[in-house]
């Protein structure tokens, strides 16, 4: 079963995402936050994909995505931005690299798609 | 003893008019004429400065006819003398009838003035030692013309620079600008505007009885100014200044900002005779433009303020909302046993709680901002709704990890308006969480005959104290908002409410060690 890195500090949207994704067929692992998924990441394997909050406390989505470029192993795992944002700064999008942008406000099964393509 | 008593008498005069007045009566006195007159010489005319003894018609004829024979030795500095005028033709006073005369010319410096002209009823002869004493008397007399024909020019002169001082003041006087002359001479004049900006009533006077410019100017940067950088001085020496900005100190009220055009005057020569400065009063001018500046700053940051509100506003209410969702995509697609289909309503409703928070949060905030929130006051048990928003609440701070402790002494009785006390203990109890660190959070509601308090106490981030009156305020908050959700309103809010219940919301914090929060509503 494939893995994927979920780090948001919203526990209500991360368990119901989570279920919805585990029922969709993925491992799912869950961090609260950007130092919690880094802190994971050096004990274990390189999942398939991270799913990623921007807006969170202590290390948020862009530190957590200039960290994982700053590091090869973890450079090239496919990441998917999760946002609340309806319109995230264009200024600091381009910081976060080549990522696929999703918002929370879209359907489920759009993410589920972006999550498949990154991944295939 | 004659010439020397004339001689005086001329020394002391200093018109024209009054020399030849002097001179005419002293002479026809002394030689015991009948009439005497003196002319002085305009061009290639005369005019008649003095004349006594001759009938009006006879000096109306010469004035006429103007060229004479003894007329033009004169001009050539040469005296006529005659015994007889009836005897000799080129004599013409035969209204007086026979009688001697003479004409001397009154020369000055190799030059001759005009004349003078005595005529006698009678026949005689003038004697050597006369007609040396009438030519002296010439000489003495042209002199004394000439002293007093060149103070008249002069005077002319001055009048005229007088008048035209005035002419110059009168109009600087009516100008809507404060103006300032200073003459190379030292004299000052300023105007009425000009007087009033530097707070005193001097308007003439000289410099060294003005107050010294480099003492009462200075730049707008509050420095200094040197002697060779004040604008009258630097038009004195020629230069032209021009929208220089200076700060004037007067003699009693506030500093004034001028803007400063001064310039040179010269006369025909070229030469500087004075300098002119013209200075408007900007004081005013300035100060609206700075208040216009910071009016719009304001405007461009409540703006800003609003726009980060909105765009905040718009990722809280989407939050619980993607959630919420997420939980009914589940309940629709996913086979569910009973516990957990039970497990994803109850989560369910639980965003839609936090929906309906934000929202009325949102409502709040414009009621409030409008001026229209109204209290819906009802009799409340304030240690039942604070044991009913912690029961809400426990199951956040159980997930967190952060312990909350619970202290409540029976009921605490009172009138206030449930959703809004609600939502100010909930706002405490969030913020506790948010910011606590997971570290143990203490609630605590007490209540004597006047008050009832609700004390929420954290042992996370704190606050520091340039911040502590800040997060009260609306959008604020003490950290950056990109790292902690909510949306910036709830302290103020919280405030807000327990403002409108006449109450209070006070905190105590230290950087790093926690907050202690105290609501204080009047029972």
């Amino acid at each position: 079963m494939k893995q994927l890195l979920f780090i948001d500090d919203d526990v209500d949207v991360r368990d119901a995402f989570a279920d919805l994704l585990i029922f969709s067929g993925w491992e799912v692992v869950a961090a609260a936050d950007g130092l919690e998924a880094l802190a994971w990441l050096v004990e274990h394997a390189a999942p398939a994909v991270i799913l990623l909050d921007l807006k969170m406390p202590r290390c948020d989505g862009y530190e957590f995505r200039s960290r994982q470029l700053e590091d090869p192993r973890l450079r090239a795992i496919p990441t998917v931005v999760f946002t609340a944002d309806a319109q995230p700064e264009p200024s600091l999008l381009r910081g976060l690299g080549d990522v696929v942008l999703v918002r929370k406000s879209d359907e489920f099964s759009d993410l589920l798609q972006q999550i498949e393509r990154v991944t295939r | 003893v004659v010439i020397h008593r004339i001689v005086a008498a001329l020394s002391k005069i200093a018109t024209a008019e009054e020399v030849a007045e002097t001179a005419v009566r002293e002479t026809v006195t002394a030689f015991g004429a009948v009439a005497g007159a003196l002319f002085v010489f305009e061009g290639e005319a005369f005019r008649i400065l003095r004349a006594v003894g001759y009938p009006q018609a006879l000096i109306e004829r010469w004035t006429k006819r103007g060229t004479y024979e003894i007329v033009a030795m004169a001009r050539a500095g040469k005296a006529s003398f005659t015994h007889s005028r009836l005897s000799d033709s080129r004599w013409d006073a035969h209204e007086l009838g026979d009688g001697a005369a003479c004409m001397v010319p009154l020369n000055a410096g190799g030059r001759a003035f005009g004349i003078m002209t005595l005529s006698f009823d009678h026949v005689r002869e003038f004697r050597e030692e006369e007609r040396e004493t009438l030519m002296t008397l010439g000489a003495h007399c042209a002199q004394s013309l000439e002293r007093a024909l060149l103070f008249e020019a002069e005077r002319r002169a001055l009048a005229a620079a007088e008048a035209a001082r005035r002419e110059l003041e009168g109009v600087l006087e009516q100008l809507p600008v404060a103006a300032a002359v200073v003459r190379t001479d030292g004299r000052i004049f300023v105007n009425r505007q000009a007087a009033k900006i530097y707070g005193t009533d001097i308007r003439e006077t000289d410099r060294e009885h003005y107050p010294d410019p480099t003492t009462t100017l200075k730049h707008p940067d509050g420095r200094a100014l040197v002697a060779d950088e004040v604008p009258i001085v630097r038009a004195l020496r020629g230069e032209v200044v021009s929208g220089k900005e200076l700060v004037i100190t007067p003699s009693k009220g506030e500093d004034r900002l001028v803007r400063v055009n001064a310039g040179p005057v010269r006369d025909d020569s070229g030469r500087i005779g004075a300098a002119v400065a013209v200075f408007a009063d900007v004081t005013d001018e300035a100060r609206m433009a700075k208040e216009l500046r910071l009016l719009l700053d304001q405007l461009r940051d409540a703006v800003r303020v609003r726009d980060d509100f909105l765009s905040i506003a718009g990722h809280e209410l989407r939050t619980p909302l993607a959630a919420l969702s997420a939980q009914l995509v589940g309940l629709r697609v996913m086979q569910l046993d009973d516990e957990a289909r039970a497990k994803k309503l109850a989560a369910a409703e639980r965003q839609t709680r936090r929906l309906k928070s934000l929202v009325d949060q949102l409502l709040d905030v414009s009621r409030i901002v409008d001026g229209k929130l109204q209290l819906a006051r009802e009799e409340i048990d304030l240690s039942a709704l604070v044991r009913e928003v912690v029961a809400r609440l426990s199951e956040d701070f159980q997930r967190d990890g952060t312990p909350l402790d619970v202290s409540l002494s029976g009921p605490v009785l009172g009138r206030w308006d449930r959703l809004r006390v609600e939502l100010v203990v909930t706002n405490l109890l969030t913020n506790a969480l948010r910011y606590g660190q997971r570290r143990p959070v203490l609630l605590k509601v007490t209540g004597d005959e006047k008050l009832a308090r609700v004390i929420v106490e954290d042992h996370g981030l704190g606050i520091r104290s340039e911040d502590q009156e800040r997060i009260f305020e609306r959008f604020v908050r003490a950290v950056e908002s990109r790292e902690f959700g909510g949306l910036g309103v709830g302290l103020w809010l919280a405030r807000q409410i327990a403002v409108a219940h006449e109450g209070s919301l006070t905190v105590e914090s230290e950087f790093n060690r926690g907050s202690r929060f105290l609501l204080a509503l009047p029972r």
